[in-house]
């Protein structure tokens, strides 16, 4: 029965490349709905592509002039302030966005959860995409660009002890896996469209050796693909906490709950980006009927679980520094809960609160449930998520064990610029690919929805 | 069958060149034996030397170089900022110095204000504000780690623990990453943001120019103590409250310091092993 369906389906839509006929007519209605991007071009594409541009022609400005005057320009300072800043803390940020992109399209296809389908290639995109700015972020923050090879000269010298190689590797392995994994499940939408979209001609380079009947082995391959991420995903997060959780040179850092927290952090920021770039696709191409209420649902009931998991994860570690932290830790404790960070930290912790709230008002009473209250408390995670990464970092720098004044830290306006441009890039990288390539899975949309009208 | 050759070929040749780096045997190319006929691993050591100060001193492995700082002696003077400060190329126009004074009160531990503010006006000014009464003085630099926290994090081996106890730092290796900088206790590293400018007069020949972009810390003077003279921060010294020597012999002033007096050490308690001890014999011997 199941071999039937495929072959019929190969049938239907897997005919050799040359064969197809050239006319964007050859659409059926349902793939015009999925192509809406690629055949349609809204106002609003042209207003928000040249702010765009100038938004990332302003930071090769101020990248051109970090990189002729040096860190200089930036407010990073040794001894006294702190060495790491906005660079590192966007640098945590964008590999935690990355964890949920492969993980949700893993998920997804391990599971067959087909109510998801549609999110699976809007989250690889937003792994492939923030891995690519988090790399960004550490060229832009390291001191001698010019030497980033070294790190590759000496890689299996210093693969055994240098926490920052453990990353190094994580990121670019998830980076190919990542990108391999989106260009394998997307050769088959891509051979359906050859000829039939303007952009036929790209597809049609991109795919070598392309063969009717592909898709049984793509699927295994997927499949196993599926499987394998989650390792690396985890190796991923964890390798990233190391960089801080083994360091024993400041206060704050050095815990054993930093490779688990990380973790979740990541799934937790990620998944909601993820809740984020639904709705935005949702509204923007009217795909409401297939990025459904029930999808916002259930994401909603596991960031409510995820949510409270990592305000526990943040209890936990005040409860162990007051209680019986030693003075360093303590100091930089209180510069979080009543010093100079204490805005920013009651505000991250009021940002999660309400945000578990509002996801636990969605789950728990069905009426009260609003795709909307579950955008904006996906909304409140990221924005507290970013305050976290940036608590980590900074604090503990301005606060060393030896008597040196604790100083302060002023992101200059080069370090601004580039982490705003590092966002603006990430946009621009979507909207491109959505312009070019299909957004939406449409060979598994369509067969699920033959599926469906069998049954 | 052909993928299955091309992942058994490419392993092979990982595993080869894996082989190689370690080995340092002829595996993908011609031997490389230097003038004297020596292995190329131990030709590198040479060459990290040579880049530290710029001469080709090379270390002895029979050498642990310790500091020992007598705090009771200590009149917080700044002159070892300076003097390193001057002796290491460092200009007015980059990062603070690679030696720091706190000022300690009796009683209460640190209160001093660090002297930022004074190395900008210059040394001698600082000299003029201390010795404070009631006041004591405590100078932290690198402390050369057995077990340093920087050098094993770093990514590219730029810095690294040479056979005389010295951890040093290869200006052309660094990549500026400042992981260093975060993993020491001791705010030892200073990380030049600034592109260092130094009037030509000033120079010294035997030390390396600074160079923009990268991590750099004091390295007890290597090119003076490789040659058996002292650094620059312990002959500046007016009271001669900083002893350098061999810790590896017993004879030598600074294990017989250690050997009759008290001493700590900053941070032990992290396992970093530190070879700067303060020697804690109060102020009274100083008549």
């Amino acid at each position: 029965m199941d071999q039937i369906t495929i072959k019929s389906r190969e049938e239907r839509f897997l005919q050799p490349i040359h064969k197809q006929p050239k006319s964007e007519s050859k659409l059926s209605p349902r793939e015009v709905q999925f192509l809406r991007p690629i055949l349609r071009t809204g106002k609003a594409f042209y207003v928000v592509i040249p702010a765009l541009i100038v938004l990332v022609l302003w930071v090769l400005y101020a990248w051109y002039t970090q990189l002729t005057q040096g860190l200089s320009v930036t407010g990073l300072r040794t001894p006294v302030g702190a060495i790491w800043g906005l660079y590192i803390t966007n640098f945590v940020f964008f590999v935690a966005i990355s964890a949920a992109g492969i993980a949700i399209a893993s998920g997804i296809r391990l599971f067959k959860l087909k109510d998801y389908i549609a999110l699976a290639r809007m989250a690889e995109l937003a792994t492939i995409f923030s891995l690519m700015m988090a790399g960004m972020s550490i060229v832009m923050s390291i001191g001698r660009p010019d030497r980033l090879f070294n790190l590759i000269l000496n890689f299996p010298a210093r693969l055994p002890s240098s926490p920052l190689i453990w990353d190094v590797m994580a990121v670019f392995v998830y980076l190919v896996f990542a990108i391999t994994y989106l260009y394998i499940e997307m050769r088959e939408d891509m051979a359906r469209l050859v000829g039939k979209v303007k952009w036929g001609w790209l597809y049609k380079l991109l795919l070598p050796g392309y063969r009717i009947g592909e898709r049984h082995r793509i699927e295994k391959i997927v499949f196993w693909a599926s499987i394998f991420n989650f390792p690396i995903m985890f190796m991923m997060h964890t390798t990233v906490g190391w960089i801080f959780g083994l360091q024993v040179g400041r206060p704050g850092w050095y815990s054993t709950i930093f490779g688990p927290y990380f973790v979740l952090g990541a799934i937790l920021t990620g998944m909601s980006v993820v809740v984020i770039l639904a709705a935005i696709y949702r509204k923007a191409f009217q795909w409401e009927e297939f990025i459904r209420p029930v999808v916002f649902k259930g994401l909603s009931k596991f960031l409510m679980w995820m949510s409270i998991l990592y305000l526990y994860f943040i209890l936990s570690e005040f409860m162990t520094v007051t209680f019986a932290g030693p003075s360093g830790e303590q100091a930089v404790w209180e510069s979080l809960t009543g010093g100079e960070f204490a805005p920013l930290f009651w505000l991250q912790n009021g940002a999660l609160v309400i945000a578990f709230l509002l996801f636990f008002v969605n789950t728990v009473f069905k009426k009260a449930f609003r795709i909307g209250t579950t955008v904006i408390a996906s909304c409140l995670v990221v924005f507290a998520l970013w305050i976290v990464r940036f608590l980590i970092v900074v604090p503990s720098l301005l606060r060393p064990f030896l008597p040196f004044p604790t100083g302060s830290y002023n992101p200059s306006w080069v370090e601004w610029s580039l982490v705003g441009g590092v966002f603006a890039i990430e946009i621009l990288l979507f909207m491109v690919f959505t312009k070019v390539f299909p957004i939406m899975p449409v060979t598994e949309l369509m067969a699920e929805e033959e599926e469906g009208n069998h049954a | 069958m052909k993928r299955r050759e091309f992942i058994k070929y490419s392993a092979g040749s990982i595993a080869l060149a894996l082989l190689g780096k370690y080995v340092g045997g002829p595996v993908l190319g011609k031997i490389a034996v230097d003038e004297t006929g020596k292995s190329p691993v131990k030709s590198k050591t040479k060459e990290k030397a040579r880049a530290i100060d710029g001469l080709g001193t090379v270390a002895d492995p029979s050498n642990r170089f310790g500091l020992a700082i007598d705090v009771g002696a200590c009149i917080g003077c700044r002159r070892c900022q300076w003097a390193c400060k001057e002796s290491n190329n460092i200009p007015d126009t980059i990062s603070p110095p690679w030696i720091e004074v706190f000022q300690l009160e009796v009683g209460q531990g640190v209160t001093g204000e660090p002297s930022l503010e004074d190395l900008r006006d210059g040394a001698t000014t600082s000299y003029t504000k201390s010795p404070l009464a009631g006041k004591w003085y405590m100078p932290v630099a690198c402390n050369h780690c057995d077990n340093p926290p920087c050098v094993k994090v770093c990514p590219t081996g730029a810095t690294f623990k040479d056979k005389d106890g010295i951890v040093l730092i290869d200006y052309d290796k660094c990549i500026g990453c400042k992981f260093c900088v975060v993993s020491c206790p001791y705010t030892a590293r200073r990380f030049n943001a600034f592109i260092p400018e130094i009037p030509p007069e000033k120079v010294n020949p035997m030390v390396p120019l600074r160079v923009e972009g990268v991590v750099e810390k004091c390295t007890f003077c290597v090119q003076r103590t490789r040659r058996g003279t002292l650094p620059m921060c312990v002959e500046a010294c007016p009271v001669g409250a900083r002893h350098f020597g061999n810790l590896n012999d017993p004879d030598s002033e600074i294990s017989s310091l250690l050997n009759s007096n008290p001493y700590f050490q900053l941070l032990g308690e992290l396992n970093t092993g530190p070879n700067m001890r303060y020697v804690t014999r109060g102020k009274k011997w100083i008549k």
